[in-house]
């Protein structure tokens, strides 16, 4: 869809409605950096369409001055596969969370992936169930302690880069509430991609999961943990760079930079067909805990199943002409009756 | 067969294997010898076939009149068949199943709405069908989604209809529970939306190639909340084609999902379609807008006034941006609301909306002989039998009637009167007995069933004997009645001297009886008073003026005693067509009258005789008991020492 400049306000995207989330919660700040990018987005509003599930990140669509639809639990892939098949103009995003993207809709999130339908699916992760008061989510850590798991959580979590690539995602990134920058930044790759875009936000619910990102958003861990994804740089970390990311027998590891010449450190290629790669990448951490990549995993070209549906429309008008009813009812063959 | 084949087709130049392929083709001969068929339509069929292996058509040929020639020479049965052809009014035909009807009947639908057509679904016997047919079709601008699973499908066909494409998701049974939470969806966000559910034999995976009607209570009630939407039945192959067209219309004019029941017996059925003229199929309107609805901007559920449909603003119109969902909306403007009173109003709302159908839709019309005590109603696939069945006993001489059910819900504004018209309510069912519980439950009917759930349909021959066994029934009471004849006169003078003084309370009873009932003519005086005020408020007018606009648009709804005998009179009628219609009036009073009275005396006399005849047969009874106790008490004895 054509971009073009437009003199949008940060206002003009945001609705009439009271935002009701808790104070202090990680979805103000995330409502914010949409809003912002939106201004630069270069769509006209009636053209974009925000579709949610169920869930405190779900509440998204209702503040956004945009259509939006605010579906069911888990469906808003589903849904939103409906609306960009039906009109491939409009800017479509999704915004779930990681009970209702992981949980109830991972069907759903799969097979969007996988079709590679153009829509941008933002993955707000607080490893909990925020509007049902806590429970524990397929993101909480093996341990966890809720109201649901008083001797703690059984479950190893899902990893959900992990989990998007291997259902073949064309685009896959992970930025963190508070990290403006690296929201907008991923945002915009996002959505100049065409096909499904799946971006997880690391999104602190500080009532139920207070400072669950906490090895990645303190002063300390902001800068020791971080792995920043850049596409043709140097993968390297740490206060003083000292840190970098290797491949080694085709698996990406985390190693001194000392031990190592600089030739040998991993240059961050987003583009690669293959992504067994990103696939490691996604291993260096399961969770947010010690060094963790933030950015973008992979972002590859792949025919997106509007283009396609489309042109199946299109080439059967081209041969077959305009469907015309007359025709249609007598294409089993008809007969007389005097 | 086989070596009757290989003789036959010595002469061809063919490999063994392909001279034993056309051993169809003799069976093919003798079946039509059997029945008496004509070989041509069977030979140009072959030569087409094979147009371009003119060999193998010469030796398929032969074969086939080996067969037939070979039924001729041996005689190979005692009997041979002569099937008539099917008398049917001229014009021209095609053969349809019911599968292709829906799918062509959804075609026509968005093609009448100028719209788009979106499919969703997931594969699932007998629906699949429908999904083949449609994704044929791209040249019609139907767009079909294969989706992951059945709430996918349905979900996505929500998305579209926001999107505002004619959005339609098609399954059987089992699909149909897991798209419920996505249909209340639907319904509460009130968007288009046909559910198609080609029903199948449940519960669970069930039979699923076998027919059943066992899904009404399901498409009626299955989801949570207050939930009504309207449902509608295919009742033959070539209907499923209309069927479908209505869905579509009611889906698009009252913004509301609709769930269109067909069953595995219309939809692989075929039969001969009279073909409709394509310019006869209405235009289909739907509720688009481009445009605010109010002074202060676009309120996405300011509601029609007369469908009380919401607007359906699509993504890419300018300054309509709106949000909707599942949760409960503040009427007018759709907001979020938690507001007790609004719930209550939005509920009733949602559910007038939909009985508000029921004056738009075909009345119910009564096939067979009218004048008759037994009425067989039927719904969905039932009816070529159920028609068939009546059509037989009338010819009979057993006197009944029919009438079939598109519309199950709501349905038709005279299903009570009909029902009313009839002392003895049969219902055949491939269920249990669920139309029977509706009609129980909504028009306090004695409804009698006639159910199966065998995985096989109702023959005509069944329904006949069963329908005629069951009047007999009704009348063994009168056919008891000759040996009593003195008993009957007496009774006879003795109640109507009794009612002679209830005809004046029958008179009162009656009259009062022609005032129409308000709930069930207007909108309930509730919703009328909160839509005025949300109106009012919207267009920034006193609310007196918009229920002064509104009694003008809807007559009925303010003083509807009064007006529904005056109304005609009241504008420029003449005297003459003033008495007329007086006249009329009156007519109708008197004939109800006079029903009444003769029912309520038939009613009692029955009665009396009942009571004599009862009395009669305990004293007989009496006698003849006692030695029935003894043995009886003994048997009970010796089973319990077992
Ligand atoms: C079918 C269904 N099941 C359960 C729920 C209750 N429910 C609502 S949101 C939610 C979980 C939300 O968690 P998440 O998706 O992580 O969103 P968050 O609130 O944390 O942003 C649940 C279980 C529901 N609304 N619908
Ligand atoms: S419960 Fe947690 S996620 Fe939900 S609004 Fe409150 S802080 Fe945010
Ligand atoms: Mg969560």
């Amino acid at each position: 869809m054509s971009k073009i400049p437009l003199s949008y306000k940060r206002t003009d995207f945001a609705s009439d409605q009271e935002v009701k989330w808790c104070p202090g919660c990680g979805d103000y700040t995330i409502l914010a950096s949409v809003q912002n990018f939106m201004t630069e987005l270069g769509i006209r509003k009636e053209n974009i369409v925000f579709v949610s599930g169920i869930g405190c990140a779900a509440r998204f669509p209702y503040y956004m001055n945009t259509y939006g639809l605010h579906s069911i639990h888990g469906r808003a892939p589903a849904v939103a596969t409906g609306v960009s098949a039906s009109n491939p103009d409009l800017s479509v995003w999704v915004v779930s969370g990681d009970g209702d993207a992981l949980s109830i809709g991972g069907n759903h999130l799969i097979h969007a992936l996988r079709r590679n339908v153009n829509m941008k699916i933002l993955m707000f992760n607080n490893q909990i169930y925020g509007l049902t008061k806590g429970q524990y989510s397929p993101t909480s850590e093996e341990g966890k302690k809720t109201k649901s798991s008083p001797f703690g959580s059984v479950e190893l979590p899902l990893n959900p880069m992990s989990l998007a690539l291997g259902a073949e995602a064309s685009f896959v990134a992970r930025s963190i509430d508070m990290d403006r920058d690296l929201t907008a930044e991923v945002l915009r790759a996002a959505s100049e991609h065409e096909g499904s875009a799946y971006v997880e936000i690391y999104q602190n619910c500080n009532v139920f999961n207070d400072k669950a990102f906490e090895q990645l958003t303190s002063k300390e861990g902001k800068i020791a943990n971080r792995i920043n994804l850049r596409h043709g740089e140097k993968v390297i970390f740490g206060a003083e760079d000292e840190n970098a990311v290797t491949i080694r027998d085709g698996e990406a590891v985390i190693v001194k930079r000392s031990e190592i010449d600089d030739s040998e450190i991993y240059v961050h290629d987003i583009t690669k067909d293959n992504p067994s790669i990103a696939f490691s990448l996604s291993r260096l951490s399961h969770g947010p805990y010690g060094p963790t990549p933030v950015g973008i995993f992979r972002q590859v070209e792949r025919d997106t199943y509007n283009d396609e549906v489309r042109e199946q429309i299109d080439s059967s008008i081209e041969q077959k002409g305009e469907g015309e009813l007359d025709k249609l009812i007598r294409s089993l063959g008809t007969w007389d009756v005097s | 067969m086989e070596k009757l084949t290989k003789e036959a087709l010595e002469e061809f130049d063919l490999p063994g294997r392909a001279v034993l392929r056309s051993k169809n083709m003799i069976a093919l001969g003798l079946i039509s010898w059997t029945f008496n068929r004509d070989l041509k339509d069977t030979e140009n069929w072959i030569n087409e076939k094979f147009k371009n292996l003119p060999e193998v058509a010469k030796a398929n040929i032969k074969a086939l009149k080996t067969g037939y020639n070979f039924g001729i020479t041996v005689e190979a049965f005692h009997h041979t068949y002569k099937v008539d052809k099917a008398s049917l009014p001229a014009g021209e035909y095609t053969n349809i199943n019911g599968n292709i009807g829906l799918s062509w009947g959804l075609i026509a639908g968005a093609k009448k709405a100028n719209l788009e057509l979106f499919y969703g679904s997931y594969p699932i016997t007998p629906a699949s069908d429908i999904l083949h047919e449609l994704s044929k079709h791209k040249n019609f601008n139907v767009l079909t989604f294969q989706a992951e699973d059945e709430i996918a499908a349905a979900a996505a066909a929500v998305g579209a209809s926001f999107t505002g494409k004619l959005a339609v998701t098609g399954t059987s049974g089992p699909g149909l529970a897991l798209k419920s939470e996505t249909i209340s969806l639907a319904l509460s966000a009130e968007l288009p939306l046909v559910v198609v559910n080609v029903q199948r034999g449940g519960p669970s995976t069930g039979l699923p190639t076998k027919p059943e009607q066992s899904d009404l209570m399901f498409a009626m009630y299955g989801r949570h909340g207050e939930a009504p939407l309207p449902v509608i039945a295919a009742k033959s192959p070539s209907h499923a084609f209309y069927a479908a067209f209505e869905a579509t219309r009611i889906a698009l004019k009252y913004m509301t999902p609709v769930i269109l029941l067909s069953d595995n017996y219309v939809a692989t059925g075929s039969e001969p379609w009279k073909l409709p003229e394509i310019e006869s199929l209405n235009e289909l309107g739907t509720n688009l807008t481009t445009k605010y609805n109010t002074e202060e901007g676009f309120l996405p559920f300011f509601r029609d006034f007369q469908t009380n449909a919401r607007p359906w603003a699509i993504p890419g119109t300018p300054g309509l941006e709106h949000r909707i969902g599942g949760l409960e909306k503040e009427d007018g403007t759709g907001n979020v609301s938690y507001d007790t009173d609004n719930h209550q109003y939005m509920t009733d709302m949602r559910a007038w909306k939909i009985e508000n159908i029921a004056n738009d839709i075909d009345q119910l019309e009564l096939n067979g002989d009218i004048s008759s005590d037994t009425l067989v109603v039927g719904w969905g696939s039932t009816y070529g039998g159920i028609t068939q069945a009546v059509n037989r006993l009338n010819s009979k001489g057993i006197k009944v009637a029919s009438t079939h059910f598109t519309h199950v819900n709501p349905f038709p504004d005279n299903t009570g009167e009909i029902l009313s018209r009839f002392k003895n309510i049969i219902i055949p069912e491939l269920n249990t007995g669920q139309l029977s519980k509706l009609l129980r439950a909504r028009f306090l009917v004695d409804a009698i069933g006639i159910n199966k759930v065998e995985g096989l349909p109702f023959t005509a021959q069944e329904l006949e004997e069963k329908i005629e066994g069951l009047i007999k029934s009704f009348s063994s009471v009168s056919t008891s009645v000759p040996t009593m004849e003195p008993v009957i006169e007496e009774v006879v003078e003795e109640v109507v001297a009794e009612e002679e003084p209830a005809v004046e309370e029958v008179l009162e009873e009656v009259v009062a009886e022609e005032e129409p009932d308000v709930e069930e003519v207007g909108i309930p005086e509730h919703l009328i008073l909160r839509s005025a005020e949300a109106r009012a408020k919207a267009l920034g007018i006193p609310v007196e003026q918009v229920l002064e606009e509104m009694s003008g648009n809807k007559p009925a709804i303010e003083e509807p005693v009064a007006e529904v005998v005056e109304e005609p009179v009241a504008d420029e009628t003449s005297t003459e067509e003033k008495e007329e219609v007086l006249g009329e009036a009156q007519d109708s009073v008197v004939e109800r009258v006079t029903e009444r009275v003769t029912e309520r005396v038939t009613e009692r006399i029955i009665e009396k005789v009942d009571e004599n005849v009862a009395e009669k047969k305990e004293l007989l009874a009496d006698n003849e008991s006692q030695t029935d106790e003894v043995e009886t008490s003994e048997k009970e004895e010796v089973k319990t020492d077992e």
